[in-house]
């Protein structure tokens, strides 16, 4: 798909549940100069109302899992899911503790997998991007 | 500060209150290589506050850690300072062990004599389910408010149900 | 006029990224009068999952343990082990550790410069400093094959080897820090606006400092000169001489305050170039580790027992790691980890004390702590909860500095409505 394809600018919520930061430092290393996802309208917002979509990364918690629930359902529709990272995905190598609650899709319904550990700001990238394929997909009421 | 002189100011003031203490060297180092020594030593806990005054007046004393262990009737605790920093080389690990039975597992708190070890003490409540007499706070730090089990003891039954418990948002405990 | 007490529990989430802990604050009118802080949301059970674990395992395990300081976790751990078992390490594997672990650092402070402007508003020095970032991580990757979880270091020495064709280009990127050096230390050290904010703001006293056994650039900007790399000299940093820094060594009279951890923080990424430049002239030739062969270590680790403390100085302080070893048993019977923000999360608590509600993000953030974070802020008033978002907490920071630089600054984020 053509970036020029947005019909507008893209904001983006990010949560995390419990992951080492990794994957958070690259997801905030693409909006820095060398990546710099803001060209293409793309913005990480301060509170999930007026999100697009979600970035979550991270291995759940116990504590985490409630608040990733909430967080979910105060986002609006249309929204996009996209889970940055191993520990997101599959639980990496979290597995087998007391206080872990499983990957993300065990919580809420994933739309776009990015693993890695962690992945690249260009692979995040190309995550988000094909989560507003979706969208757009969505919103004009085709089939995903 | 010299390992020889933190030991025989601890066998000064514990005299056989202090058991099974020694010494063990290593060496680092490639272009200078130098000797490195540890102090450990086994103590009770009716002496561990005049351990922790002595190694205080011995030169400035920081706390890196309290590590611990079930074995079964006893927990043991090892208390890891170390003692001396500020110069080059100065800096002496000592390590002081330290049981105490399941059925009494008090312990006298640091945070009068140390208020640094709070944060450590407590992790301890939780997670081996020690007491420590005298400690300013002793709610839960890293686990959750509610729960109840301790996830380092061995006889813990309840510990697997957590272990594979996932959360299923209609049903709170889907197993 | 009677002062009502509020309570302001903030969580986690941030825009500009960061980990969940719950803050409690009690305030009078704007004034802080006492702190509560609950952590625990990114308790993930590490050493209960390394307990079952065979060490090899547990090495991938503690490189996860954070992803910002992802060799240090290592390096104690490895040198835990190898003192319980008595592993020899051949010395190029050490100078390389160094290397690792300095450009390690260097990442860390420009990571947290960033941060650290970013909570005070100044946005385009954010993005400067993650710009001029990405230097290091680009060598980090030439070196190691991945901009963090390196992988570097192994039971008995390390797995990558650096070759003759890579040193021009460490030295390049040497060149070019040294060349950037006094800039940056210009645009943070010498702004009214930054000194105004950052100056008598949020001051540990070194008595404090010592009873709360802070470590690392904590300490040290309280004046304490304790630092592992000096205090109990471990890998070559022994033969490398090197010092605590405070801020006394540049010039400048120890107050404890966010300033002076600038300052620290600032000086070190000068320690660290010359401790990197120093380790490629001095590093022997030789084989990089002393049991090559997987299974051979771990057949050898199954029957090592013992006990050992490894240490190291990573960014944010002292990190420890304690191994029991027992004969027989693939995974380690007690593995205890010490990550260096729990020993500076006490510090807290006196530096919050009588500050603003509008200091909280840049005192919270001046620990550099590895498991920050906020997200939602609840503010109490007479039993009524108010929900409000950390947003409105880095706008009234953002609004301080504007009112104090009296010139009009670019707040990103906050002000932007939706149409």
């Amino acid at each position: 798909m053509k970036l020029s394809s947005f019909k507008r600018a893209l904001w983006v919520f990010h949560v995390p549940t419990g992951s080492c930061n990794g994957c958070d430092i690259e997801i905030v290393a693409a909006l820095t100069p060398r990546y710099d996802v803001e060209r293409f309208g793309i913005r990480l917002v301060g509170t999930p109302r007026h999100a697009d979509v979600l970035l979550v990364t991270g291995a759940v918690t116990r504590p985490m899992a409630e608040r990733l629930r909430r967080i979910y359902e105060q986002t609006p529709d249309p929204k996009a899911v996209v889970v940055v990272g191993s520990c997101g995905s599959t639980s990496g190598v979290f597995y087998e503790s007391y206080n872990i609650v499983g990957p993300v899709d065990e919580i809420i319904p994933v739309d776009v997998y990015v693993p890695g550990c962690p992945p690249r700001p260009e692979a995040i990238i190309d995550g988000v991007v094909k989560a507003v394929a979706k969208l757009e997909k969505m919103e004009a009421g085709e089939p995903v | 500060m010299k390992a020889k002189d933190i030991l025989t100011a601890l066998e000064e003031a514990l005299a056989d209150r202090l058991r099974d203490s020694e010494i063990r060297t290593r060496t680092v180092g490639v272009r200078s290589p130098r000797t490195i020594e540890e102090v450990w030593g086994r103590i009770d806990r009716e002496v561990l506050l005049k351990a922790v005054q002595t190694l205080k007046d011995l030169g400035p004393l920081h706390i890196s850690i309290i590590s611990g262990r079930d074995l079964g009737e006893e927990i043991e605790l090892l208390y890891h300072f170390t003692v001396g920093f500020g110069t080059e080389d100065g800096e002496v690990l000592v390590t002081l062990r330290l049981t105490v039975p399941k059925s009494d597992p008090m312990v006298p708190s640091l945070c009068g004599v140390l208020p640094g070890a709070q944060t450590t003490e407590r992790e301890k409540i939780e997670f081996l389910g020690v007491e420590f007499s005298g400690i300013p706070d002793s709610r839960h730090l890293f686990l959750p408010e509610d729960m109840e089990v301790h996830p380092w003891r061995v006889d813990e039954p309840e510990l697997e149900k957590f272990v594979k418990r996932k959360v299923k948002w209609e049903e709170r405990d889907g197993e | 006029m009677e002062s009502k007490t509020f309570e302001i529990p903030i969580g986690p989430v941030h825009p500009a990224l960061k980990e969940q802990i719950r803050f409690t604050f009690q305030v009078e009118g704007e004034r802080i009068v006492g702190v509560d802080i609950k952590p625990g949301f990114a308790h993930r059970g590490i050493e209960f999952m390394g307990m079952h674990r065979n060490l090899v395992q547990v090495l991938y395990l503690a490189e996860r343990i954070c992803g910002i300081c992802s060799i240090s976790h290592p390096i104690a751990l490895i040198q835990a082990v190898e003192n319980a078992a008595g592993i020899e390490v051949p010395p190029r594997a050490q100078y390389i550790r160094v290397i690792v672990a300095e450009l390690e650092r260097i990442h860390s402070h420009l990571l947290w410069a960033g941060v650290a402007a970013h909570e005070l508003g100044f946005d385009t020095l954010l993005h400067l400093t993650w710009k001029v970032r990405e230097k290091v991580l680009d060598i980090l990757e030439e070196l190691t094959g991945n901009r963090v979880n390196y992988a570097i270091p192994i039971y008995g020495g390390v797995r990558r080897d650096i070759a003759a064709e890579q040193y021009p280009r460490v030295q390049d990127m040497i060149r070019y820090y040294r060349g950037l050096f006094e800039e940056l230390c210009d645009r943070f050290l010498n702004d009214a606006s930054v000194e105004a904010r950052t100056r008598d703001v949020g001051v540990l006293e070194p008595e404090e400092a010592e009873e709360l056994c802070a470590v690392g650039p904590t300490a040290r900007a309280s004046g304490l000169r304790k630092d592992v790399r000096q205090d109990w000299p471990y890998l070559v940093y022994g033969d490398l001489g090197v010092k605590a820094i405070t801020p006394e060594d540049y010039g400048l009279e120890t107050r404890g305050d966010v300033y002076d951890r600038i300052v620290v923080r600032l000086l070190e990424v000068g320690q660290s170039l010359s401790i990197i430049e120093r380790c490629l002239e001095e590093m022997p030739e030789g084989e990089i580790t002393s049991i090559p062969k997987i299974p051979a270590l771990l057949a050898q680790l199954k029957k090592a027992e013992g006990e050992g403390i490894g240490r190291h100085e990573a960014p944010r302080g002292e990190v420890i790691h304690y191994v029991r070893l027992e004969a027989g048993v693939e995974a380690p019977v007690v593995w205890k980890v010490k990550a260096p923000t729990y020993s500076n999360l006490l510090s807290w608590y006196p530096m919050f004390e009588d500050q603003e509600i509008a200091d909280i993000p840049i005192v919270a953030a001046s620990i550099d702590p590895c498991i920050c974070c906020m997200d939602r802020v609840h503010l109490v008033r007479g039993g009524r909860k108010e929900l409000v978002w950390k947003e409105e907490l880095l706008k009234l920071s953002w609004e301080k500095t504007k009112r104090i630089a009296g010139h009009g600054l670019r707040i990103t984020g906050a002000n932007d409505e939706r149409a």
